[in-house]
């Protein structure tokens, strides 16, 4: 492999862990080329929201061997780092959260891996969009006027932008695989409590899971195995059996839908056997998710910490948590036997199929001037639509991954939605990974315009 | 409930909680109640007597009773 000719941060995430450890690739300049790559490339999508390069040194300099070593990797703004206090994508996180040695910082510095940046994200971690930020908002590099998708928005497009090659999400309600299916990149949210929840700011809710945001599966793995403190096999997919879900490709932009069909199809001429299941309790995953996602932070707030910063709340967010206040709490309760519901159908579903597929999101990345988009049923919302597809995930506790599978006609990633059985995540990447070979990376290997534009 | 209705009981009833409400913060419940509301009326109206309670919820594995047998 050849690393003179090109920025180390257009090798992928396996390319540079392996060149650093073959003494091809200098850390130290891999560290130093990321950073001026984020100053260079990063404006128009405002991706990051903090970068701290002598910190990222000392962590370089004392980087242990591991899987990742001297790897620069972008976190979201929702983790403890020793130098460093989460915000939220506010101007302070509301429970309070300090500096310190989050799980995910002490999963990354084992591996050898060197924490370069923080990465925006939608206010709260409350909305799908990411247009929403006390750090402004953040686009996709596929059209800097569109929304990168959220709350892990800045992640997501960090990677599509190719600032780094591995960036670490979180994901209450989808919001790893929004910003990917957005930004055209491949991210997975793990089974719930894969990764230990402390340092983690909505830790304590019974929806989120941080997991791995990487142009591809393979990079998603190598990621993974990291953050999950275990391996995550590779094994041969096409003897899988995937699972349709019909009432999730109801509503869907026409676009999205033909891509995410031919997706399927790639799929089984690879060999995967397809079939349709049901769910039951599908109706209500959207209000569901919406519901806990709002209330479960609720007895965690500090209100001495809302009193002082809700004056450079956005509008919409402010206004949102005041609505939250508004529901009833049997509603609350109601949506246990929503959870109780669909855990059990899903448990079933898993004994006719290994993995399930739908459209990640109904339409592609909304304006950030106006984030709602255009269904069959007519214009909502970009938070509505996207919920509904995604919430499922968050309310079973099962790994779901977003995988590129296309673009629509005005160049805007398009996503196949795939979910396996609590436990079994390293499937997702297996089928990811079978669907990237059956596409001949056509997706995964795209380069975003804003990337190909400025010089390496 | 829609429109000037639920200006009206918002802002009752965050007042009863003590959480004031300008015309902006109705501007954006309204909105949200119109897109929410009916979803969570017909949760709170569903028929869940056939579904009993997960008592022992571990989001991190599949439920105890699902007869997830194979496995």
């Amino acid at each position: 492999m050849s690393t003179a000719a090109e920025h180390p941060q257009d090798l992928t995430l396996r390319e540079q862990a392996r060149a650093v450890a073959a003494g091809e690739l200098d850390a130290t300049e891999l560290l130093d080329a990321t950073l001026s790559r984020i100053e260079e490339r990063d404006g128009p999508v405002n991706s990051i929201a903090d970068v701290f390069a002598s910190e990222s040194a000392r962590m370089l300099s004392e980087a242990p061997e591991g899987p990742l070593h001297g790897v620069p990797i972008a976190v979201k703004d929702m983790f403890t780092l020793p130098w460093r206090a989460p915000r939220d994508g506010a101007l302070r996180n509301l429970q309070g959260f300090g500096q310190g040695e989050s799980a995910v910082y002490r999963r990354l510095r084992d591996a050898g891996a060197v924490i370069v940046a923080v990465t925006n994200m939608h206010e709260f971690g409350a909305g799908s969009t990411g247009h929403l930020s006390v750090y402004g908002p953040c686009a996709t590099p596929w059209d800097t006027s569109r929304c990168a998708g959220g709350s892990s928005g800045g992640s997501g497009a960090a990677v599509a932008a190719r600032l780094v090659a591995g960036a670490v999400g979180t994901d209450g309600g989808g919001s790893i695989r929004y910003p990917a299916a957005y930004c055209g990149i491949t991210g997975l949210k793990f089974t719930w409590g894969v990764v230990p929840p402390d340092g983690y700011t909505h830790g304590h809710a019974s929806l989120g899971a941080p997991g791995p945001m990487c142009r591809d599966a393979a990079d998603a793995r190598l990621l993974g195995e990291a953050l999950a403190g275990r391996p995550l096999d590779q094994r041969r997919a096409t003897n899988l059996r995937l699972g349709i879900v019909r009432t999730f490709w109801e509503d869907i932009d026409p676009e999205v839908h033909e891509h995410c069909e031919q997706a399927i199809e790639r799929l089984r001429e690879s060999g995967m056997t397809v079939t349709e299941v049901e769910l039951q309790g599908t109706e209500f995953v959207r209000i569901a998710t919406v519901l806990r996602l709002g209330l479960e932070g609720d007895p965690f707030v500090k209100s001495e910490i809302w009193e002082e910063i809700q004056g450079d709340v956005s509008p919409v967010g402010r206004a949102l948590a005041k609505y939250l206040s508004l529901a009833p709490a049997t509603a609350l309760v109601r949506t246990d036997l929503v959870r109780a519901q669909l855990r059990r159908s899903l448990a079933r579903a898993f004994g006719h199929a290994d993995v399930l597929a739908w459209p990640m999101v109904p339409a592609p990345a909304p304006p950030i001037e106006d984030p709602r988009v255009r269904l069959p049923s007519g214009e909502v919302p970009a938070d509505y639509g996207n919920v509904r597809q995604g919430g499922i995930g968050n309310l079973a506790g099962v790994p779901a991954l977003s995988a590129p599978c296309g673009f629509t006609r005005e160049g805007l990633p398009v996503a196949l939605h795939l979910v396996a059985h609590w436990g079994e995540d390293e499937r997702l990447l297996d089928v990811a990974e079978l669907l990237e070979q059956a596409t001949e990376r056509r997706y995964v290997d795209a380069v975003p315009p804003l990337a190909q534009k400025t010089p390496a | 409930m829609v429109g000037e209705d639920f200006r009206e009981y918002a802002r009752v009833a965050l007042g009863r909680m003590g959480i004031e409400v300008d015309e902006v913060d109705l501007a954006v419940m309204t909105v949200a109640e119109s897109v929410y509301g009916p979803e969570r009326e017909a949760l709170l109206a569903a028929d869940f007597s056939q579904t009993p309670y997960e008592h022992d919820l571990d989001p991190s594995r599949a439920p105890s009773d699902a007869g997830t047998a194979g496995r």
